[in-house]
């Protein structure tokens, strides 16, 4: 499975490249150092889009999503995105009192292809991988819990650009997550429910650099 | 940086402390073998580790720890709880105000406990738990 979206990162980012020399001289062109260099900070809401683990046991908090992104041509380039949240327990049948907080962080890399819409618009479409760990604290009894989640994940950004130099703008976007791996360790019969997880998490806050 | 990033991600180098969830299960049916609904049925910590202890030393509520982990039996009289494999001796506990026991098919005594002597397994499914009115 590794492999297989080891591949999808790659073709998609070989896809990007071949659309964005497609592009007239007439295209604006948002980045124009040879390598250009953006980082972001927002704020985050993790949504659970199925009805699996993560959704029944965690109520989900808001959090930050942290991301950085490196323009390689023109329109494309590569990303780094770190978000964390917060959890709690929220449903009784599950890890009880002994375990009263949990932390939910993920590190993705992703390829990502961006097209001017509209004036100071741009959307951005995104494919990568993730990983993510939800540390449960527990007591000095129970010790800590690790769960360790990773998968593909795809998003859309859009970033609105505060003025025609396009230094700092406001970014919004949903990045969804398909957890694919199969590292928690349960029963046979809980396997799906427990690590196949599809989660999403909204993105609202600015970008700085071009 | 940006190489331990692509590493963990890449090759799921994460470092793992605890990544265990048991499932413990149950359907809860009386004598005549109907389910039974609406019980509340807790999992607790106790310091009985075994049938014997308790049949030897009796049941009073200072020997279980409550840990807030609980279900309410559905109509089919289904429970399940999700927890970490761990150290705890666990045990199944129904609070006396519900007026039913576990009914021993060993042991000549019925208690509101029931322990679970092979908590290490990560699927513990007790099937048909027969209750019984409590004296």
């Amino acid at each position: 499975m590794k492999k297989f979206t080891i591949s999808i990162f790659i073709l998609l980012s070989s896809f990007g490249y071949s659309q964005s020399i497609e592009k007239d001289s007439l295209t604006q062109s948002r980045i124009d150092n040879p390598l250009a260099v953006q980082v972001g900070l927002q704020g985050s809401i993790f949504t659970s889009l199925d009805d699996n683990f993560i959704s029944q046991a965690y109520s989900q908090d808001i959090g930050f999503n942290l991301v950085a992104r490196f323009g390689i041509k023109e329109f494309i380039g590569i990303g780094l995105n770190y978000n964390r949240h917060e959890f709690k327990i929220d449903d009784s049948r599950f890890f009880g009192s002994n375990f009263p907080t949990s932390r939910f962080h993920s590190f993705m890399i992703f390829a990502y292809y961006q097209q001017p819409i509209y004036k100071n618009l741009t959307a951005e479409l995104k494919f990568g991988l993730f990983d993510s760990t939800i540390k449960n604290r527990g007591t000095l009894k129970t010790g800590n819990l690790k769960y360790n989640l990773s998968g593909v994940i795809t998003g859309l950004n859009m970033v609105c650009y505060l003025s025609d130099k396009k230094v700092i703008g406001i970014s919004f976007g949903a990045n969804v997550h398909f957890s694919l791996s199969e590292t928690i360790e349960t029963a046979p019969a809980e396997q799906n429910f427990i690590n196949k997880n599809i989660f999403s998490t909204l993105n609202l806050g600015i970008v700085i650099g071009n | 940086m940006l190489s331990i990033i692509l590493i963990l991600i890449i090759f799921g180098c994460t470092a793992v402390e605890d990544n265990t969830v048991i499932t413990i299960k149950g359907v809860l049916i009386d004598r005549e073998l109907n389910p039974i609904q609406d019980i509340k049925i807790e999992l607790v910590s106790s310091d009985i580790n075994s049938s014997q202890e308790l049949q030897n030393f009796g049941f009073n509520l200072s020997h279980i720890d409550r840990i807030d982990v609980f279900d309410v039996s559905n109509e089919r009289g289904e429970f399940k709880f999700f927890f970490p494999r761990s150290s705890l001796n666990l045990a199944l506990f129904i609070d006396q105000d519900q007026g039913l026991n576990f009914q021993s098919t060993e042991l000549d005594e019925n208690f509101p406990i029931l322990i679970i002597e092979d908590s290490s397994s990560l699927d513990l499914n007790f099937e048909d738990l027969i209750l019984i009115p409590s004296e």
